[in-house]
C-alpha cells in the first residue's frame, strides 16, 4: 500500500524559536485510523498541521500522495487531506448550512449543479438532518460541530484530520461522531483524530501514535499501546479503570463486553 | 486573555507613573494640532515621539513596522492635501493632474505628522503601562468604573483578536479559500469568511469576560488597589521638560510667537 | 418547617430558562446540599447543569437576563428575590475555558483582583492572596505572566481567583473537559484537596465519572432540565437500565458489572476499581 502521508526526517520549528517538533519520521497508509496522543505543546496540532500543508516543515519533508507539500499550497492539499479545526465557531460564517457546506467545493471550483447533491450527502453522513437554508447559528454546539465536519467531508478528501473533536461534547454526542467516523473508514477514508479520549480511541483506533516534547515516543497498535499501562502512567497520562482491569488480566482488550467473558472463562476454570 | 498592548519591559517609560505618561500624550496630541498646518513645526514633535519609542524598550522592530506602515499613509496624504492646497504657494511638481506646492507638501507633512505623532504617543503610553494601572489612572482622574474597565478590556481584546484571525484564516485556508487569488474586489469578498467568524468569536469573548468579571465581585464597591504607582522625581522632571518643549512648539505652530 | 443549619444549597421546585428560549431549561428541581458536601452534576450536554449552577452562582437571573420560579435559598441567601449582589464573595465559579478567565498581567494581580474589588483592606488582600497561593499550589508563581502558564495551571489559577473571596461553595463546570491528562490530574487532585483540607462545598459538573465516584458524597444525573438520580455513587450507577438509557458513561468495572449481569452473574454493582476486587463475583 502506498506511503499516503510520509514525514521524513521533519522538523519544524516557529517563527518565535519554539521548536515544535523534531526527527519526525512516520507513514501513514490509506484506510488507517490513527489517534494521536500527548500532552498540551507536545507538538500534536503541528504535526496535524504539517499533514495537511497548512504549515511548511523547516527541515525534512512531508510528502502528501507523492507531492512534498512545500509544492503543495494548502487550499490544494485541502482536496486529499481535510483539517477540521477544534472549534466550529472559528469557522462558521454563512447564512444557511447549505452555503456553510458548499463554501469549500465552491472555492474548489465545482460546479453548481454539481454541489448541491454532495451538499446533502455531506450532512447525512453526519446525521445533520435540517433544511438546507436552516441558519447555523440557530444551531445547538454539537449540531454545529456536524456541521463543520460536513463542511470539511465534503470535499471528498481522502483523509481527514480531526484536532480534539470531542471537546464540548457529551459521551453519547461523542461516541457518535467516532460512529460517523468508522463509517467513514469504512468507506476507505484515513481517519487522524488527536484526542485525549483513550476510551475512545480503545473502541476505534488503530494505530496509536504518542507525542512528547516534539518527538515521537511510541507508534503501535492501538490496544498494544493502550494497555502498556505502564508506560502510559510514566509518561503522565490517566489510566481508565478498563486499562487497569486489562492489565491485570494480561489481556490486550478494552472492550468491556470481552472483558466481562475473560473474567466469567477465568472463573469457571477455577 | 487580558494581554492589552501592555509590553513587559524594564524601561525608562516603564518605570515613569501613568499620570505623567498621560499628561505627556496629550501634550503631544496638542501640539500635533497646533502644527497640523506646517509639517516643519511638527518634525521635533515627531522626533520626540520617536525618542520616547526608543526609551520605552520596545525595540526597533515595533518602531520600523509602524514607520513602515504609516509610510503608505504618508504618500495618501500628500496627495489629498496637495490637491486641496494646489493653488497657493509655489509650484515644486507637477504630474498629470495632481500639482504639489510647497505649501501643499508642507500641509501633507502637517496632517501626516497630526495622525502619527499621537497614535506613537498612546502606543508607548498602553504599552508601557499595565493594565491593571490603566484602570487605577483612569479611576484617579475620576472616569466611572463601569467605563474605564469597558476601556481597558476593549484595549485588550485587540491582540487576542490578531492570535484567533491567524487560526480562523488557518481554517478556511483548510476549506481551499485562497486570499491571494483574484481581483481587488474579490479578494476584499474573500475576507467575510474571516471577518465573521472573528465577530463573532470577539462577542463571545466579551460575553464570556463580563460573566468571569461579574463573578470576582467587580463593580461592587469601591476598590482598593494594593499595587499603587508613585510620582517620583523623575515624573515631575519629565513633566516639566514636556511641557516647556510641547507649550513652545504648541506657540509656535499657532503663530504666536516666531523661531 | 426548618432547614438543616447545616444546608448551604437548596432549591425546592425551580424551574429556570434563559430570556432567549421559550421552554424551561430547568424543570421542578429540588435539591439539598450540607456544608462540605462534594455533589458531582452529570448528564448530557444540554441537560441543565450549567444552568444550575447559573441559579446557584446567582448568574442567573442576576447577570445573564432570564427567569427564575421556585425557591432559591444559597448560603443565607435568595439570589432571585435579594439580588445578585447579596451573593457576592459567597460562591465562587469557574468555568472550563482556561484561556477566557485571565484578566490581568500577574498572577498575583489575578490573585488579588477579587478581594480588590470586594474593597477589603491592604492587609487582608495580601493574606488572602498568600492563603491562596499556597492552597493551590502556586507558591512562586507570583510573578509569572498567566498566559505563559499550562492549561491546569491556568486552571488551578482561576480556582484560586475565586478562592481569595473566601467563599463557603465552590461551583466548577466541567474544569478539565478542555486541558490534557497532565492537567486535567491536577485540578481533580486540587480539588479533592480543596475538599479534604479546607471543607468546602463543592459542586462539580464533570464528566469523568471514575474520578467523580471516587470524590463525589452525591451524584445528580440530569437529563432535559429535570433530576432523574440522586445519591450515592453506588446507588444512582446501580440502576443499570437508567443510567444506560440515559447515555451517560458508567465506571469502567460499572461497564464490565453491567455485562456479567447481562450474561446472569448476580452481583453487586461495583463503581470503583476497589470494589472490584474485594468482590467474589
Amino acid at each position: 500500500m502506498k506511503g499516503m502521508i510520509r514525514f521524513e526526517e521533519v522538523e519544524f520549528v516557529y517563527p518565535t524559536g519554539v521548536r515544535a517538533l523534531q526527527g519526525i519520521s512516520l507513514e501513514i497508509t490509506q484506510g488507517e485510523f490513527i489517534g494521536i496522543i500527548g500532552h498540551s505543546g507536545s507538538g500534536k496540532t503541528t504535526l496535524a498541521k504539517l499533514a495537511a500543508s497548512l504549515l511548511k516543515p523547516t527541515k525534512g519533508r512531508v510528502i502528501i500522495n507523492g507531492v512534498d507539500s512545500r509544492k503543495l499550497p494548502a487550499s490544494e492539499a485541502a482536496r486529499t487531506v481535510a483539517y477540521v479545526f477544534q472549534n466550529p465557531d472559528m469557522m462558521i460564517f454563512s447564512h444557511t448550512i447549505k452555503d456553510e457546506v458548499a463554501f469549500a467545493l465552491r472555492n474548489l471550483g465545482f460546479a453548481e449543479r454539481d454541489i448541491e447533491p454532495r451538499v446533502r450527502e455531506a450532512l447525512r453522513a453526519v446525521d445533520l438532518d435540517k433544511p438546507l437554508n436552516t441558519p447555523p447559528h440557530t444551531l445547538s454546539f454539537g449540531q454545529k460541530h456536524r456541521l463543520a465536519i460536513a463542511s470539511v467531508l465534503v470535499m471528498g478528501s481522502q483523509a481527514i484530520i480531526l484536532d480534539e473533536p470531542t471537546t464540548g461534547l457529551d459521551y453519547g454526542r461523542s461516541l457518535m461522531l467516532f460512529e460517523t467516523l468508522r463509517v467513514l473508514n469504512a468507506m476507505g477514508k484515513t481517519i487522524i483524530v488527536i484526542t485525549h479520549d483513550l476510551d475512545l480511541l480503545g473502541r476505534y483506533a488503530s494505530r496509536i501514535i504518542i507525542l512528547e516534547k516534539g518527538k515521537i515516543i511510541r507508534d503501535g497498535e492501538a490496544l498494544e499501546v493502550l494497555t502498556d499501562t505502564d508506560f502510559l502512567e510514566q509518561h503522565g497520562f490517566m489510566l481508565t479503570q478498563l486499562q487497569r482491569i486489562a492489565k491485570e488480566l494480561g489481556v490486550k482488550e478494552l472492550n468491556p463486553a470481552k472483558l466481562a467473558e475473560v473474567l466469567l472463562e477465568r472463573r469457571y476454570r477455577k | 486573555m487580558f494581554t492589552g498592548l501592555y509590553i513587559e519591559r524594564k524601561s525608562f517609560m516603564h518605570g515613569l507613573d501613568p499620570r505623567s505618561k498621560l499628561i505627556w500624550s496629550v501634550l503631544v496630541l496638542a501640539a500635533s494640532i497646533a502644527t497640523q498646518f506646517n509639517g516643519i513645526k511638527g518634525i521635533p514633535v515627531f522626533i520626540s515621539t520617536l525618542m520616547a519609542l526608543s526609551l520605552s524598550g520596545l525595540g526597533t522592530g515595533v518602531a520600523l513596522l509602524l514607520i513602515f506602515n504609516s509610510l503608505i499613509f504618508f504618500l495618501v496624504s500628500t496627495i489629498i492635501w496637495a490637491g486641496i492646497y494646489s493653488s497657493q504657494g509655489t509650484v515644486l511638481l507637477e504630474l498629470g493632474w495632481l500639482r504639489v506646492t510647497d505649501v501643499g507638501l508642507l500641509v501633507a507633512l502637517g496632517k501626516f505628522f497630526l495622525i502619527v505623532n499621537p497614535i506613537i504617543a498612546f502606543v508607548v503610553f498602553f504599552a508601557s503601562t499595565k493594565p491593571y494601572h490603566l484602570m487605577w489612572t483612569l479611576e484617579k482622574i475620576k472616569v466611572p468604573h463601569k467605563l474605564a474597565l469597558t476601556f481597558v478590556i476593549a484595549l485588550s481584546l485587540l491582540p487576542s483578536m490578531v492570535r484567533v484571525a491567524g487560526d480562523v484564516i488557518d481554517a478556511q485556508r483548510a476549506r481551499g479559500l485562497s486570499l491571494d487569488k483574484g481581483s481587488l474586489v474579490e479578494r476584499i469578498r474573500k475576507h467575510i469568511p474571516i471577518i465573521v467568524p472573528l465577530f463573532s468569536k470577539m462577542l463571545t469573548d466579551v460575553w464570556d469576560l463580563s460573566l468571569v468579571l461579574a463573578t470576582r465581585a467587580v463593580g461592587y464597591g469601591k476598590r482598593t488597589y494594593v499595587l499603587e504607582s508613585n510620582w517620583k522625581s523623575s515624573d515631575t522632571i519629565f513633566i516639566l521638560v514636556s511641557l516647556v518643549f510641547y507649550g513652545v512648539i504648541t506657540a509656535w505652530g499657532m503663530g504666536l510667537i516666531q523661531l | 418547617m426548618g432547614y438543616g443549619s447545616d444546608t448551604v444549597v437548596r432549591l425546592r421546585e425551580v424551574y429556570a430558562k434563559y430570556i432567549t428560549s421559550d421552554k424551561w431549561i430547568i424543570e421542578n428541581v429540588s435539591l439539598e446540599i450540607s456544608k462540605g458536601e462534594t455533589v458531582v452534576l452529570m448528564g448530557p450536554s444540554g441537560c441543565g447543569k450549567s444552568t444550575l449552577l447559573n441559579i446557584i452562582s446567582g448568574l442567573l437571573p442576576g447577570v445573564i437576563p432570564g427567569h427564575v420560579k421556585g425557591e432559591v435559598f444559597v448560603d443565607g441567601v435568595d439570589p432571585v428575590k435579594q439580588g445578585y449582589k447579596a451573593l457576592t464573595g459567597k460562591v465562587g465559579i469557574v468555568y472550563q475555558n482556561p484561556e477566557i478567565q485571565i484578566i490581568t498581567r500577574s498572577v498575583f494581580e489575578e490573585l488579588a483582583m477579587a478581594p480588590e474589588n470586594l474593597g477589603l483592606s491592604k492587609d487582608e488582600v495580601l493574606a488572602r492572596v498568600e492563603w491562596a497561593l499556597d492552597a493551590l499550589g502556586l507558591r512562586g508563581y507570583e510573578q509569572k505572566d498567566p498566559q505563559t502558564l499550562s492549561g491546569g495551571e491556568k486552571q488551578l489559577l482561576a480556582i484560586a481567583s475565586v478562592l481569595t473571596m473566601k467563599p463557603k461553595i465552590l461551583l466548577l463546570d466541567e474544569p478539565t473537559s478542555m486541558l490534557d491528562h497532565l492537567g486535567t490530574q491536577m485540578v481533580l487532585s486540587a480539588i479533592s484537596r480543596l475538599k479534604e483540607e479546607y471543607g468546602l462545598t463543592i459542586i462539580v459538573a464533570e464528566h469523568r465519572v471514575e474520578w467523580a465516584v471516587n470524590v463525589a458524597d452525591k451524584i445528580y444525573l440530569m437529563d432535559e432540565g429535570k433530576i432523574l438520580l440522586g445519591g450515592t455513587p453506588q446507588e444512582v450507577f446501580s440502576q443499570m437500565d437508567l443510567v444506560t438509557k440515559l447515555g451517560v458513561r458508567p465506571p469502567g468495572v460499572t461497564e464490565i458489572a453491567y455485562q456479567l449481569i447481562k450474561k446472569g452473574v448476580k452481583l453487586k454493582i461495583p463503581v470503583r476499581l476497589e470494589d472490584f476486587k474485594e468482590h467474589s463475583w
